[in-house]
């Protein structure tokens, strides 16, 4: 599935300051393709998250559109846009995402059950996080309470969780910031593997080595994004 | 079970803290609602019970008892002195114009007797012409009273067949009497000639020198009065107190209407009470929900990333509020229960005013609206705090914490 920007811009108001009004994102277009990685890098503050939170309709642009499968996401009503966010998008948001109240278990399999109970679905959906559980190293942890594990325990459940109803648009937000090199690669690999099978993914990393991954990569600069070539 | 109710279930049992917390002021609401609704029902459903005992449109005492045992006190506090109006005076009464029927009543205050621990108020009536107790006794008995019977008070602690001594001799309790909340409950009743015989008994055993040159058979504690069609109250009223000096004519209303204002002091009092309570409650659920609102906007921010809907949201507070609200008002409720029942003589008695516990289908009308109440209140708090949280953008929340 294809995902396209249109003239998209954000807008924030500091805090203090001369001019207190900035663009956190600068007006760009921008597409997402199918069955490719796409990267983003950039500084701490150039506007990546607020440009991927954008992408994955969870913040409203200042100015322009998101069309995804045709439909312009931010004009889908509330329920509308939530469910085709649970179908289509697995947005990996920055930092620990965890939902104090349920397991990991639990947690991961929430997308699963947030829309319709079917038994089945649930018992396979079960088998294959336990499976990427074990890919990712956390087998264990199924049963533990978010508030037992560690910042990259927690980061690879997120990214679990997001990947459970095998979405065709993924979005992480530095995916893999709290991780060893290892598990960084395996977190890497499960994401280009999904592309090959034709999820469209798009990465966000200021982390020179995930170079090899990427398909694609753009620079965001101050909110400028811009194709990168190495 | 839906979704947003088993995520309710798990956020409730895995913050314990958050869930007692909001579960307290449940219960502190809903116990207020329950208590001050059945403790201002008792007191109007006193009221009505007295005014229906009550039943004459004038009552008249002797003046000497003035200070003593008002009719106040002889109603109300079942407290009666051992005064008596002469058959002079009754004759003079009775020949007042407008009044249509004149029924006397004869009080005693027994010093012992083998069912009381306290004194205990006798009231003999006169079947030929009483219009004020006997409507009330025959829901409980329908017979002719022989003169070795007595009628009991609801508090008195005798049961229907036992025999009571007064003054040495014995009286088989014939019936009970439904409760009043007033005076009249602790009250013996008997016929005239009945008393009469007690207060000769009590002359002899030399209890009392009250009846020492009083003809016993003849006189009167108080005469009711109905007033003829057309006439007014307070015209006869003043007609017996200016022309019979030995008596003191009040309008029966006035005393209603004398303890109707001491009651809506009372009521208007605990209705404030009860008001300010419940909007203590709507702020500080409202400041908890608010406390609390912080650490759920990152859990709703991540319930959105995955693909919660607003709706869903709300959902999730709605059911917490519900669950929390239903345990918090059914302990309020009970614990509100247990205490107006078993705090019911103490109340009355603080009160001094006429005090009658509601019924059984009146109290579960209590119950079910005070739930409804608490946590309706609840849920739509947590509704308004919930939306506070659902219409802003995920991206922001997100961002909050981080
Ligand atoms: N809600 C907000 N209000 C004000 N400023 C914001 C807000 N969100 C982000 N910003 C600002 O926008 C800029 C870009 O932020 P962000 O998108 O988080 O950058 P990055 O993810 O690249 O580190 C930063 O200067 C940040 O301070
Ligand atoms: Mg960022």
């Amino acid at each position: 599935m294809e995902l396209r920007c249109e003239n998209i811009s954000r807008l924030f108001l500091r805090g203090s300051g001369e001019s207190n009004v900035f663009y956190a994102v600068k007006p760009s277009d921008f597409i997402l393709c199918e069955g490719k990685v796409t990267e983003i890098i950039g500084r701490s503050g150039s506007g990546k998250t607020t440009f991927i939170n954008m992408l994955s309709g969870l913040l409203t642009p200042s100015e322009g559109k998101v069309i995804v499968d045709g439909k312009d996401l931010y004009s889908m009503s509330d329920e509308d846009r939530s469910l085709f966010r649970n179908k289509h998008i697995g947005m990996i948001p920055q930092g620990q995402t965890a939902l104090g109240s349920l397991t990991v278990l639990e947690n991961i399999l929430l997308p699963v059950r947030m829309y319709g109970d079917n038994e089945d679905r649930l018992r396979s959906c079960s088998n294959k996080a336990i499976e990427l559980m074990e890919r990712l190293g956390i087998k264990e942890l199924e049963e533990v309470f978010p508030k037992e594990l560690s910042g990259g325990e927690n980061r690879r459940m997120a990214i679990i969780r997001a990947l459970i109803n095998d979405p065709e648009i993924i979005i992480a937000d530095e995916p893999t910031g709290n991780l060893d090199d290892k598990t960084t690669a395996d977190v890497l690999d499960l994401l280009k593997e999904r592309s090959v099978k034709g999820s469209s993914v798009l990465i966000v990393t200021h982390e020179k080595e995930a170079f090899n991954y990427a398909d694609i990569i753009y620079r965001m600069d101050a909110g400028d994004i811009r194709s990168y070539n190495v | 079970m839906s979704l947003a109710s088993s995520l309710a279930s798990k956020n409730i049992s895995r913050k314990l803290s958050r869930s007692i917390l909001m579960t307290v002021v449940v219960i502190f609401l809903s116990f207020t609602l329950f208590a001050g609704s059945f403790l201002i029902l008792s007191l109007q459903r006193g009221l009505k019970s007295y005014r229906e005992r009550l039943g004459a449109d004038i009552v008249v005492i002797p003046n000497s008892s003035k200070g003593h045992g008002s009719v106040d006190d002889i109603f109300l506090q079942g407290i009666t002195g051992n005064y008596y109006i002469s058959a002079k005076d009754i004759a003079k009464i009775e020949a007042v114009e407008g009044i249509e029927q004149v029924s006397r009543q004869f009080y005693l205050t027994s010093a012992k007797a083998s069912c009381c621990s306290s004194r205990i108020q006798i009231i003999g009536i006169d079947p030929e012409t009483d219009f004020t107790i006997q409507p009330w006794i025959s829901n409980n008995y329908k017979g002719t009273l022989a003169a070795d019977e007595i009628i009991v008070g609801n508090s008195v602690s005798a049961a229907v067949s036992d025999h009571v001594k007064f003054y040495g001799r014995s009286y088989r309790v014939a019936a009970k009497l439904d409760r009043t909340g007033t005076g009249l409950d602790s009250a013996v009743f008997t016929g005239m000639d009945t008393i009469r015989q007690m207060a000769e008994d009590a002359g002899n055993l030399m209890e009392t020198d009250a009846f020492t040159g009083v003809n016993i058979k003849d006189c009167a504690s108080a005469v009711l009065i109905k007033v003829k069609d057309g006439y007014q109250i307070s015209d006869v009223t003043d007609d017996i107190n200016i022309h019979i000096t030995k008596v003191q004519a009040t309008s029966a209303r006035s005393m209603i209407s004398d303890i109707a204002d001491g009651l809506g002091n009372v009521s208007g009092i605990i209705g404030f009470l009860v008001v300010l309570v419940f909007i203590l409650a709507i702020v500080i659920l409202a400041v908890v929900y608010a406390l609390l609102s912080n650490e759920r906007r990152k859990e709703f921010a991540v319930l959105r990333t995955i693909g919660a809907s607003g709706k869903m949201l709300s959902g999730v507070m709605s059911f917490e509020a519900l669950y929390i609200g239903s345990a918090g008002s059914v302990i309020g409720i009970i614990l509100a229960l247990i205490l107006s029942y078993s705090l019911e003589s103490s109340i009355k008695d603080s009160l001094e005013l006429p005090y009658l516990i509601p019924d059984v289908p009146a109290v579960i009308l209590i119950i079910l609206l005070t739930f409804l109440i608490a946590v309706l209140t609840g849920i739509v708090i947590s509704f308004i705090s919930a939306g506070k949280i659902v219409r802003k953008d995920t991206g922001l929340l997100l961002r909050e914490e981080n």
